[in-house]
């Protein structure tokens, strides 16, 4: 998501402000922000909401990975609620992968069953 | 009118003549001083719930920007001020290279003083008579400052996350001195001895607008005082949640760098 953009918003709304940790956001550092990976109708298996990430747990195919996303309070800003998805959901990923080139990575957007976009970062 | 509310009129009457007694008397400096020592002077009301603003990150996308300390940084004495700039240096290439180096925010650990008052979540402050405290939202952190408190003995001042604060109003400005904060917990990497005192003045400079500035002293780590302000608005609309960490996915190697663990 566009923090600035969201920030902005927020602040209007007259609610909470985006926020970063203080020293540069050093698990994200850990995923390929200059790539993109799609996939289309992964399964759920676990969302966690819980600090300090959320974090989804899709099976794909044959692979089974996490996808970090934002904390529990950003995340709020962004639509999600704790229950948003649950086991057996199916949804469209968009996320950064690990750099290290390993299964999992960063959540972008994910696409729930109506078609509702919703940001994770 | 019957006998009773006649003279409920008249206790009220001379309560209110007495009163205003009182206020034409307060006007003369001897009763001025008389006022204050009643605790008749009211103090700025800090309570509230608190968010950064302006909001200070820079938001370019570029998550692999390493954050600078506010106030142009420490000016610190040699050889801590090159060794700082090359952790700094260091921490920066990790970053660029996608395997950051390990920080106290990383195993959640407190903030301390002043780390905790940059409120990247927003802060809750408490004041009360005798106290003030700070709940923040990140790591559901607690600072507990002291009112009037003479600080303890210097063996009684066990290093900790916040060290000891305490704190006095002069006028509108609340005075806030911590001693005691222990050398683990550097604010951004500055290293500091077991003497480092903060002194944080708070003024209310609107009806929801504070302002922080902060002076960090360490004759031997620093030349001079690092100083740096910070500025909030109040947020009545905002409940703070919790922030227990108990899923943290990061893996601390053996060489310092921080992994993707996966889910647990």
């Amino acid at each position: 998501m566009n923090r600035l953009k969201t920030c902005a918003s927020v602040l209007a709304a007259g609610l909470l402000t985006v926020s970063l940790p203080a020293m540069a956001h050093h698990s994200f550092a850990m995923f390929d922000q200059t790539k993109t990976t799609d996939r289309k109708g992964v399964t759920v298996v676990q969302f966690q909401w819980a600090n300090p990430h959320v974090y989804v747990v899709v099976k794909s195919g044959t692979e089974t990975f996490a996808l970090e996303c934002n904390s529990p309070s950003n995340m709020k800003q962004a639509g999600w609620k704790f229950n948003t998805l649950k086991a057996g959901d199916k949804i469209d990923i968009s996320y950064f992968p690990l750099r290290n080139g390993k299964p999992g990575g960063a959540l972008k957007v994910a696409t729930l069953g109506g078609g509702k976009k919703l940001d994770a970062w | 009118m019957n006998f009773k509310e006649i003279a409920s009129l008249a206790l009220c009457s001379a309560l209110a003549l007495g009163g205003a007694n009182q206020v034409a008397m307060a006007a003369s400096p001897a009763s001025d001083q008389a006022t204050k020592a009643a605790g008749v002077q009211a103090e700025p009301n800090i309570t509230g719930v608190w968010e950064r603003d302006p909001f200070p990150f820079d938001d370019d996308g570029d998550e692999t920007k390493l954050v600078p300390p506010p106030g142009g940084g420490p000016d610190l004495k040699e050889p801590y001020a090159s060794e700082w700039k090359a952790l700094q240096e260091k921490r920066q290439a990790m970053l660029k290279a996608g395997t950051p180096l390990v920080d106290a925010s990383t195993q959640c650990l407190p903030e301390g003083t002043p780390g905790i008052m940059e409120a990247i979540y927003p802060i809750q402050i408490l004041q009360n008579p005798g106290q003030i405290t700070v709940l923040a939202e990140l790591f559901m952190q607690t600072r507990r400052i002291y009112m009037n408190a003479p600080f303890p003995e210097p063996d009684d001042l066990a290093p900790s996350y916040y060290g000891f604060s305490s704190a006095h109003w002069e006028g509108d400005t609340l005075v806030v001195q911590t001693r005691g904060v222990q050398q683990s917990v550097k604010f951004y990497d500055i290293p500091h001895s077991d003497a480092m005192t903060v002194t944080e003045h708070y003024q209310l400079i609107g009806p929801d607008k504070l302002r922080l500035d902060v002076s960090v002293e360490d004759p031997e780590y620093l030349q001079k005082p690092y100083t740096f302000r910070w500025e909030y608005k109040r947020n009545p609309d905002y409940r703070i949640p919790e922030y227990v960490c108990d899923h943290r996915l990061d893996v601390i190697n053996p060489d310092g760098t921080v992994s993707f663990g996966g889910a647990k």
